[in-house]
C-alpha cells in the first residue's frame, strides 16, 4: 500500500500533467491533441527516398519537406508521451519529468506552428526545428539518469523491466532527430550529400576517423596507443554517417579499452612496465560485403566478457546501478576515468558511463536495416559484427 | 534442467491422450485408464512370472512411465561418480539407469505417436515408434537388477538396445521424406523441426547415458567412462581435421591448412565423441566452403580454430574464408535440411559420407545435411552453444561455447 508521501506524489505527478501551461481548460484541449496526432502511424521513408527527395531541391519541395515534417513530428511525440504517461509515478519524478516537458514543449510548438506556406514559413520553421533539436541534445543523458534512480527506487517485489520502454524511446528519438536534422541539412549543400545523407558514405574512412578519434583518447589516458590492423575493402553506401560513426567508436572505445586493461592486469607484477604498442595484441577489423549488405567485424583479445556479465551488456544501465553507488562512495575505477575523457560534444550523451553506449549502437544498426552481433570468447577476446544494409532500400525503424 | 515447455507440452499431451482414449471405447477402458492414472506414482510392470492380476495394455504401462519427470544429471557428476569404478557402484549405476530409461524410452513412444500432419502414420515413422516400444517393454521386463551377475545381463541389454537404435536418424530422415511426398511439408515447417530437435536431443541423451555404462565395465587409461577425463580441444580438433582434410583430398584432390591458435594445452573432462563430431562438422563445412569458393587460385586460405579458456567456459571459434554464408540462406543454416533430398527415401538409408567418428560411442549418423543442427543440439546437451557468423563475400565464423566445469544439467525435454 502507499504511503501518504507517495500518494502525495502521485497527486503531484497528476497535476503536473494538468498544469503544464497554467491554464485549466488547457488540459482537455492539451490531451486531445495528443491522442488526436497519437493514432496515427509515423510515415517512415528509406534513404533511398528522401535522397530521391532531396536531390533536385527547389521552393516547392523544401516547402513540401518542411510540411512533412511539421505534420509528423507531432506524431511520433505523441506516441512517445502517451508512453510516458503509462510510466508508474516513481519513475517520472526527476530527469524523466525534465523530459516529459521537453517533448510536450517540442510537441505544441510545432503543432502550433502556423500552416507553411511559403518560403519566410519555411525559414522560420527550419529555425524552430534547430532549436529544438539543440534543446533535446541532452535527452539520453537524463533517460540515463533517470533510468538508475527508477532502479533504484523500485521496490524488491517489482521487477521493474525498463528495457523495451527505452527501447522504444531512442528507436523514435533516432528517428525523429533523423527527419529534423534532415530537413535543416537540405538548407546547406555539401557534395555528395542530401541532407544529414551521405550518398557515397565510406566506412573506411569513417573507420579511420573513428579510430583515430579513439587512439587519441588512449594515448592520453594510458600513454600508449593499441595497434589497428584493417584489412578488407568495400564500396561505398549511401548511410547517414553520424550513425555509423556513433557505432564504431562505442566499438572501438570498448576495444582498446579491454586490451589495454588486459594488458595491465597481466603485467601488474612487473613494476615501471613500459606499455608499448608491440606487446600488444591488436585489434583486427575486417570490412566485408555481399549483395546487400556490408559487415564490418571488430575483433580485439581483450580477454572476452565474463560469462555473468554477458546477458546483461545490451540491457540499459545494468551495469552503472553498481558503478553509481561506487561512485558515490568514492570508490572510482580506472573504467570510470576512461568514461570520463570519452565525454565529448555528443548528442548521445556522454560516449560512457551510462550503459547505453552498446544497446543504442545497435539501434543505429537496426534503424535502416542493419544489425550489431556480439560473441564473446571468454579468455581471449570480443567479436562484435556490424551489418548495414548497403541497398538503401529499407524502411526506417526497429521492430521489438 | 528440465526444460519446461517441454514438460508442460508433455503434460498437456497427457491429458488430450487420457481425454480422447476415454471417448475411443467404453466403460472398460475407462476403469482400467483410471487405474493406470492412480498408479502414477507408483507403475506397476509386469512380473517375469506374470503375477499380475489386471494385466495392464503396452500403451497404459508406457504413459504410465511417461508421466514420470525424468532426472537430468550433470557432466560432473557422473564423472565423479565413476572415478573408481567397483562393483557395487557399476550396481548402483545400473539400479539408476533401470529406473531413469524406461521413462525416457516412453516419453518418446508418446512424442512419435502424437506427431503433426500425419507424420506417425508414415511407415518409417512407425518402424521407429515399435523400436522404442520394444525396447520399452524389454526394459520394463527385465527386473532391478540385483547383483553383479544381473548386472552384466542388464549391461548386455542396453547394449542390445542401443544397437537396435544405431539407424534412428536415417530412418526418421526416411519418415520425413514419406511425409513431404504424401502432403508436401517438410522440415522447414517449425513444428516438425521443433519435434526433430527434441526428438534428436533425448536420443543424444539416452544413448550417452547407456554408453557411458556400458564403457565403465571396460576402462581405459585417462577415461570415466566415455568421458575423457583430460579432454584436449586442441587434440580432438586435430584428429578431426585430419579426418576432414581426407575426405577434402578424396573428393578434391586438394584441401586447405587448417591452424590450431590459442590455449593448445587446454584440457577439463569432457565427452570426446561429441566434441568430435562438431569439430568434424564444422570442419569439414568450412573446408569445403573454402576449396569451392577458392577453386580458380592457387593457395586456400586456412581454415583457423582458436581455442579460448575462460572461467567457465571454453570456445572454440572456427574461421574460414570460404565465402559466407549469403544473408537470405542464414535462418536456413539450422534446418534439418538433407543433402539428399532428390533421393527416394527407399535410398536414403544407404546414403552414407564416411569418415564420421568410429570410436567405441560412435554414431554411424554422418551425412544427410544433419551437421549443424545435431552438432547444436551436442554443444547443448550439457548447456553450451554454437552459433555461426557469416561475413558475405568473405568467411565464416563458427563458435562452439562449452561448460569446462561440467555443472551443468543435461538438456531434458
Amino acid at each position: 500500500m502507499w504511503s501518504t508521501r507517495s500518494s502525495w506524489k502521485y497527486i503531484q505527478w497528476l497535476s503536473y500533467r494538468s498544469l503544464s501551461y497554467g491554464t485549466t481548460d488547457y488540459l482537455t484541449v492539451h490531451d486531445n491533441a495528443v491522442a488526436r496526432y497519437a493514432k496515427k502511424e509515423p510515415k517512415k521513408h528509406t534513404i533511398n527516398q528522401l535522397i530521391q527527395f532531396g536531390k533536385q531541391l527547389n521552393e516547392q519541395k523544401l516547402i513540401q519537406s518542411a510540411r512533412f515534417v511539421h505534420q509528423e513530428l507531432p506524431v511520433r511525440l505523441a506516441h512517445r508521451i502517451i508512453d510516458l504517461r503509462s510510466l508508474p509515478y516513481y519513475v517520472v519524478c526527476g530527469p524523466i519529468k525534465r523530459i516529459y516537458d521537453v517533448y510536450v514543449e517540442a510537441f505544441e510548438s510545432v503543432r502550433n506552428f502556423r500552416k507553411i506556406q511559403d518560403l519566410q514559413d519555411e525559414k522560420e520553421f527550419t529555425v524552430l526545428l534547430k532549436h529544438l533539436v539543440d534543446e533535446s541534445a541532452n535527452v539520453v543523458e537524463l533517460l540515463a539518469h533517470g533510468l538508475r534512480l527508477a532502479l533504484l527506487r523500485a521496490s524488491q517485489r517489482e521487477h521493474l523491466d525498463l528495457d523495451s520502454f527505452v527501447d522504444q524511446m531512442l528507436i523514435s528519438r533516432i528517428g525523429r532527430r533523423m527527419i529534423a536534422e534532415q530537413h535543416v541539412m537540405l538548407h546547406e549543400s555539401r557534395p555528395g550529400f542530401v541532407g544529414v545523407i551521405n550518398t557515397h558514405c565510406s566506412p573506411q574512412q569513417c573507420l579511420d576517423i573513428a579510430y583515430q578519434e579513439c587512439s587519441r583518447i588512449c594515448f592520453r589516458q594510458y600513454g600508449v596507443q593499441v595497434p589497428v590492423q584493417i584489412r578488407g575493402s568495400v564500396s561505398t553506401i549511401p548511410y547517414i554517417p553520424y550513425h555509423l560513426h556513433y557505432i564504431l567508436l562505442e566499438l572501438l572505445k570498448n576495444s582498446m579499452r579491454a586490451v589495454v586493461e588486459r594488458h595491465l592486469s597481466q603485467n601488474h607484477h612487473k613494476n615501471g612496465l613500459l606499455l608499448s604498442k608491440d606487446n600488444m595484441p591488436p585489434i583486427e577489423v575486417l570490412l566485408t560485403e555481399g549483395p546487400k549488405q556490408v559487415t564490418i567485424r571488430i575483433s580485439d583479445q581483450g580477454g572476452g566478457i565474463a560469462l555473468d556479465i554477458l546477458s546483461s551488456i545490451f540491457r540499459y544501465g545494468f551495469s552503472t546501478v553498481n558503478r553509481l553507488r561506487e561512485e558515490e562512495q568514492g570508490g572510482g575505477n580506472l573504467g570510470g576515468e576512461w568514461d570520463r575523457l570519452v565525454q565529448r560534444q555528443s548528442v548521445d550523451g556522454p560516449m560512457a558511463g551510462l550503459g547505453f553506449g552498446l544497446p543504442l549502437s545497435k539501434l543505429y544498426a537496426q534503424y535502416f536495416g542493419g544489425n550489431l552481433q556480439l560473441v564473446s570468447m571468454d579468455g581471449y577476446g570480443t567479436d562484435v559484427y556490424v551489418h548495414l544494409d548497403r541497398t538503401g532500400d529499407v524502411l526506417e525503424g526497429v521492430e521489438i | 534442467m528440465t526444460n519446461p515447455k517441454g514438460i508442460q507440452y508433455m503434460q498437456k499431451y497427457q491429458n488430450i491422450q487420457c481425454i480422447c482414449s476415454r471417448f475411443q471405447s467404453g466403460w472398460r477402458n475407462l476403469t482400467n485408464i483410471s487405474k493406470a492414472s492412480l498408479a502414477v506414482g507408483k507403475p506397476r510392470y509386469i512380473d517375469p512370472q506374470g503375477n499380475d492380476t489386471t494385466q495392464p495394455s503396452n500403451l497404459e504401462q508406457v504413459k504410465a512411465f511417461a508421466s514420470r519427470k525424468p532426472s537430468p544429471v550433470t557432466l560432473k557428476r557422473l564423472f565423479e561418480f565413476g572415478s573408481e569404478p567397483s562393483p557395487k557402484k557399476l550396481l548402483t549405476a545400473a539400479q539408476l539407469l533401470h529406473r531413469e530409461l524406461p521413462c525416457r524410452l516412453a516419453r518418446r513412444v508418446i512424442q512419435l505417436a502424437s506427431l503433426p500432419y500425419g507424420l506417425s502414420d508414415m511407415p518409417s515413422v512407425k518402424v521407429v515408434k515399435d523400436m522404442y516400444e520394444r525396447s520399452f517393454i524389454d526394459m520394463i521386463q527385465f527386473p532391478k537388477p540385483l547383483d553383479e551377475e544381473e548386472e552384466l545381463i542388464f549391461t548386455e541389454l542396453i547394449r542390445k538396445i542401443r544397437q537396435r537404435h544405431d539407424n534412428v536418424v536415417k530412418l526418421i530422415a526416411k519418415g520425413i521424406l514419406e511425409l513431404k511426398r504424401y502432403c508436401g511439408k517438410g522440415t522447414e515447417d517449425i513444428s516438425i523441426h521443433d519435434f526433430l530437435d527434441r526428438f534428436y536431443m533425448s536420443r543424444i541423451g539416452i544413448r550417452f547415458l547407456i554408453s557411458q555404462h556400458i564403457a565403465m565395465h571396460e576402462p581405459r587409461e585417462g577415461y570415466v567412462g566415455v568421458i575423457n577425463a583430460r579432454c584436449r580441444p586442441a587434440d580432438v580438433a586435430e584428429d578431426a581435421a585430419n579426418v576432414a582434410k581426407s575426405i577434402a583430398y578424396r573428393h578434391y584432390g586438394e584441401a586447405p591448412d587448417i591452424q590450431l591458435l590459442g590455449n593448445i594445452s587446454l584440457s577439463f573432462p569432457y565427452i570426446e565423441g561429441h566434441l568430435h563430431h562438431m569439430f568434424f562438422e564444422l570442419l569439414k563445412n568450412s573446408l569445403r566452403a573454402t576449396i569451392e569458393y577458392h577453386r580458380d587460385s592457387d593457395i586456400f586460405p586456412p581454415v583457423k580454430i582458436i581455442i579460448a579458456d575462460g572461467q567457465e567456459d571454453v570456445t572454440v571459434k572456427i574461421s574460414d574464408e570460404g565465402g559466407g554464408i549469403p544473408r537470405s540462406a542464414m535462418n536456413k543454416i539450422w534446418t534439418y535440411m538433407f543433402t539428399t533430398v532428390d533421393i527416394p527415401p527407399e535410398q536414403v538409408l544407404e546414403a552414407t559420407e564416411g569418415g564420421a567418428y568410429k570410436g567405441p560411442d560412435a554414431d554411424p549418423i554422418a551425412g544427410l545435411g544433419y551437421g549443424l543442427p545435431l552438432s547444436r543440439l551436442y554443444a547443448r546437451y550439457f548447456g553450451g552453444e554454437l552459433s555461426v557468423m557469416s561475413m558475405e563475400g568473405y568467411g565464416t565464423d563458427a563458435y562452439l561455447h562449452i561448460c569446462k566445469l561440467g555443472d551443468k544439467e543435461e538438456s531434458l525435454v
